[in-house]
């Protein structure tokens, strides 16, 4: 008899079906964090004996394939219902002297609920700080950290409310100037450190790989300037690594296009959609799926001295 | 044994040298004995000769020689005076000659001066006072003969003889005058000269003739003598300094000065002083000369001043010089003021000619009157003033003309000036409109050619005044500054732009990784292009005279200038005094642009 996988343990609800002959599926619905697992003893000695009954007897007539370490893999990659998600994004990036800036951004981040789509709940407060460098026009460099506050998000009720993530990451910018619009390649590495609802969680440690390819191109103006709007669609692959990653390496695929508008040099607004999906961590057959609706604000203040400025951007002088 | 010589060979070779030499004798420091003086100017004739180891020049010219015996430091005995004509070192000619005796330096006794064409023949008493009869008769002619005839000095009278008959001159001037003694020099007969005029009857005004006659041959022989006799006097004065030998004299009559007759003849030189300035000044005035080839009046008054000069002024100039040289007091006032304006020429219109147009014209000008009881220097001193206010009033009206058609002369260079001025400025602001940044402000630039315009025809309805000419020249001051203005108004658009330029920032935008323009102290930039330019371009457009031309002008560059200035200072006052802030009046103000503007 082989027992399945803590990881559905904590699962709110576990649904199931046959996939052709013989061929039995369980999947998870509603708002399910694959690494949790602060679910109570009992509750999980209770779910378990359902599911034991249940698989027991599928067992006895079925096959199945199973993955490693007890993943069950679907035959095929089942999406998940999307979610609706509400994004408040600050973004700033503060120049300290000519090469340094300091990136200072504190995202909200809010989902839907039972009754309120989009949002219905706090999700997460992100407060992500960098010192940046830059090498040129077309390139800097970055590296800082990120606290972030994961908030329960599930019906289940759960020891912590919000837990704390960590993360250390580094970017890379490469920005190409065309004749009216510009081209952004952008390579960011995070190491983040999570930890489920439970007070006895343990941090788990993973590797974030992220690329994104974005676009900024000016409407009714023939360049990025004050007092123009702008397009941006982008498009960014997230890729994870880590002991816990099994079958789910890519961690999120997002979409995303805004319409921005330069008020000055120093203050940007956009506002966005965003189409995500992503592997679940639990079970890599499993596509999480997400819309979310983003709203930004960036701003670049100056706090270097008047006399210290530079007329424009001489990184050679 | 005293011997002197100046003489220098080197000079006699090369031409002229004039040449002193003197001998004589000294006792107990004077001179005394025989004492030879000579005085030459010779040069070399070119012939020599060679004797004796010594080297013989021949020379020519005068020489001037005087000999005779000095006592106790002055002239005793005869003293001769010669002047020689020397050729070839032979005496070919006596020039003149005089003998003159001396005790203890006095002149007495009988002496003789002679030249070419006369002699002289007087006597003196102890004293050296002129007495008896001199005679002077011609060496050519001896039927002409001149005697003047003394009584102790005093000259009673002047006889000339010819072949014409006798000529009487008595100098009767009553027996209760005073005399005085005065030497027999240049001055007496000077006064001699002014006595024989004044005492004969005229019934016209006559000149006082200051210049002794040629024909006087008397007066030439004396000046002669006087003239050897300084010479002489010169050399013993500077070997003896107590050396004051005495002079022939004479006794003059002294008329005493009546009361304020020395004020009077004061006034009257300081009139006649200021008559002969006023009439230099207008027949020098070259403006005048030409005025009068083609004014009538101005060539009458032209006349009318050289013939009160010529017939008056001249007159009581001499007057003023006898009185300066202190002789008038020896010439009766009055018979002088009858000679030089008898009463029959007083009061009378007198006919001055000029010419005009080719032909001569006369016009009258009333003479001055006789005033009753008037005469002497009273009488002269009337006709001063009256010729210096003559001469004042044709001065007025001469300069009066002088000025009007010198002013008029002027306007018509000034409008001249102002025509070309307007039409360049059109040519001007039609060039400026040509170029495509000034479009906008074309409107502007034609504006200011039609202020231009309007303004000379304000002036152009005024009447010929004084006034006139001053508001031309105004008017060209201010029409040489529109073309800054115009200049001002058409590079506005280039300023602006620059302006612009200068107020905006390049600023990088690290989310669009990109530069970007920043507006950089927009209140000011606001001010400057919502409220000030706005408002200048207003003004030009209207209501636009001289006097606002030209500090809308410095108004423009002042601007300009500060807005650049700003750009670089700390306007954080200037800026929160901006909030608001709408009138460009104001705003300028705040800007701290010192101008003169005051916009309607």
């Amino acid at each position: 008899m082989i027992y399945p996988d803590l990881a559905f343990s904590s699962c709110p609800k576990i649904e199931g079906g046959v996939l052709g002959i013989g061929d039995i599926y369980f999947q998870c619905r509603g708002t399910h964090n694959p690494i949790d697992n602060s679910l109570s003893v009992q509750d999980k000695q209770a779910h378990n004996r359902g599911r034991y009954i249940v698989i027991f007897i599928l067992f006895a007539f079925c096959g199945f394939s199973f993955a490693q370490d007890g993943e069950q893999l679907p035959l095929q990659a089942v999406y998940e219902e999307p979610a609706t998600v509400l994004w408040f994004n600050t973004y700033g990036n503060i120049r300290v002297s000519n090469r340094l800036f300091w990136i200072a951004q504190t995202h909200f981040r809010f989902q839907e609920n039972e009754k309120t789509p989009f949002v219905g709940q706090m999700a997460q407060i992100y407060n992500r700080h960098a010192v940046s460098y830059l090498f040129s026009k077309k390139f800097n460099v970055s590296l800082g950290g990120v606290l972030r506050l994961n908030y329960n998000t599930s019906k289940e009720a759960s020891e912590r409310n919000a837990v704390p993530e960590w993360r250390i990451w580094h970017q890379y910018l490469f920005a190409i100037p065309f004749n009216r619009l510009m081209v952004y390649h952008r390579l960011r590495i995070e190491h983040r450190w999570t930890q489920g609802f439970s007070q006895e969680s343990d941090y788990q440690f993973r590797n974030r790989w992220r690329y994104m390819f974005k676009v900024k191109a000016p409407l009714g103006k023939s360049r990025l300037e004050a007092k123009t709007f702008y397009v941006s669609p982008e498009a960014e692959l997230i890729m994870q690594s880590g002991k816990s990653v099994i079958a789910s390496p890519m961690e999120d695929l997002r979409l995303h296009a805004s319409v921005g508008y330069i008020l000055n040099p120093r203050i940007t607004v956009a506002a966005g959609i965003m189409y995500s999906h992503g592997q679940e961590l639990t079970n890599g057959g499993f596509y999480k799926q997400k819309f979310t609706a983003r709203f930004h604000l960036y701003f670049s203040p100056d706090i270097r001295k008047v006399k210290n400025k530079l007329p424009s951007i001489h990184l050679t002088d | 044994m005293f011997r002197f010589q100046c003489l220098n060979p080197q000079s006699l070779l090369n031409g002229l040298d004039p040449y002193v030499k003197v001998e004589g004798q000294f006792n107990k420091g004077l001179p005394d004995g025989a004492w030879y003086l000579s005085f030459g100017s010779l040069s070399s004739s070119g012939k020599s000769s060679a004797q004796a180891y010594r080297y013989f020049l021949k020379t020519s010219g005068t020489q001037h020689n005087a000999f005779g015996e000095m006592k106790e430091g002055l002239p005793d005995g005869e003293w001769i005076q010669e002047v020689v004509d020397i050729e070839n070192s032979q005496v070919i000619e006596q020039l003149f000659k005089s003998s003159v005796t001396y005790a203890k330096g006095v002149p007495q006794k009988s002496f003789s001066i002679e030249n070419e064409q006369s002699i002289l023949m007087g006597r003196l008493l102890r004293d050296g006072t002129a007495h008896d009869e001199w005679e002077v008769f011609s060496k050519q002619n001896p039927s002409e003969k001149e005697y003047w005839h003394f009584a102790e000095g005093e000259l009673t009278r002047i006889v000339r003889q010819d072949e014409a008959g006798m000529d009487t001159v008595s100098f009767a001037w009553g027996d209760k005058l005073e005399t005085m003694k005065l030497p027999f020099a240049e001055q007496f007969l000077q006064l001699v000269h002014v006595w024989k005029q004044v005492l004969t009857p005229v019934d016209k005004h006559k000149s006082l003739s200051m210049a002794m006659p040629k024909a006087a041959e008397i007066e030439k022989l004396m000046t002669e003598y006087f003239r050897l006799r300084e010479n002489v006097d010169t050399i013993f004065q500077e070997l003896n300094r107590r050396y004051d030998p005495g002079s022939l004299l004479v006794q003059a009559p002294v008329f005493t000065w009546k009361r304020g007759e020395v004020v009077a003849l004061d006034s009257l030189c300081r009139a006649a002083k200021r008559s002969e300035e006023m009439s230099r000044s207008l027949l020098s005035n070259t403006q005048l000369q030409m005025l009068k080839l083609t004014s009538e009046e101005a060539a009458f008054f032209y006349e009318l001043v050289h013939f009160l000069q010529q017939t008056y002024l001249q007159s009581i100039a001499s007057v003023c010089t006898l009185y300066e040289q202190d002789l008038l007091k020896h010439v009766p006032r009055n018979r002088l003021s009858e000679y030089l304006f008898p009463e029959s020429s007083l009061g009378n219109e007198v006919q001055v000619g000029y010419q005009h147009d080719g032909t001569e014209r006369f016009r009258t000008w009333d003479g001055p009157a006789l005033q009753s009881h008037e005469d002497g220097v009273d009488k002269m001193l009337n006709v001063a003033r009256y010729i210096e206010s003559t001469l004042a009033s044709v001065r007025q009206i001469l300069y009066k003309t002088l000025t009007i058609r010198e002013r008029e002369e002027k306007l018509s260079a000034y409008e001249a000036q102002l025509i070309a001025q307007v039409n360049n400025l059109q040519l001007f602001t039609d060039s400026l409109i040509l170029h495509a940044h000034v479009a906008k402000d074309s409107v502007l630039l034609k504006n200011i050619h039609s202020a231009a315009v309007q303004e000379l025809s304000s002036y152009s309805q005024q009447e010929s005044t004084p006034a006139k000419l001053e508001q031309a020249k105004a008017l060209v001051r201010c029409f040489r500054r529109l073309p800054s203005l115009a200049s001002a108004v058409a590079h506005l658009h280039l300023e602006m732009n620059d302006i612009d330029s200068l107020y905006t920032e390049r600023v990088w935008n690290p989310f669009t990784v990109t530069l970007m323009d920043e507006k950089v102290k927009k209140r000011i930039t606001a001010s400057y292009f919502n409220h000030v330019v706005p408002y200048l371009r207003a003004e030009v457009k209207t209501k636009l005279t001289c006097g606002k031309a030209q500090k809308l002008a410095v108004l423009f560059e002042a601007l300009h200038k500060r807005m650049y200035e700003m750009r670089e200072e700390d306007t954080t006052k200037i800026e929160r005094k901006l909030r608001g802030e709408e009138n460009p009046q104001v705003i300028l103000e705040i800007f701290k642009i010192d101008h003169a503007y005051v916009g309607s």
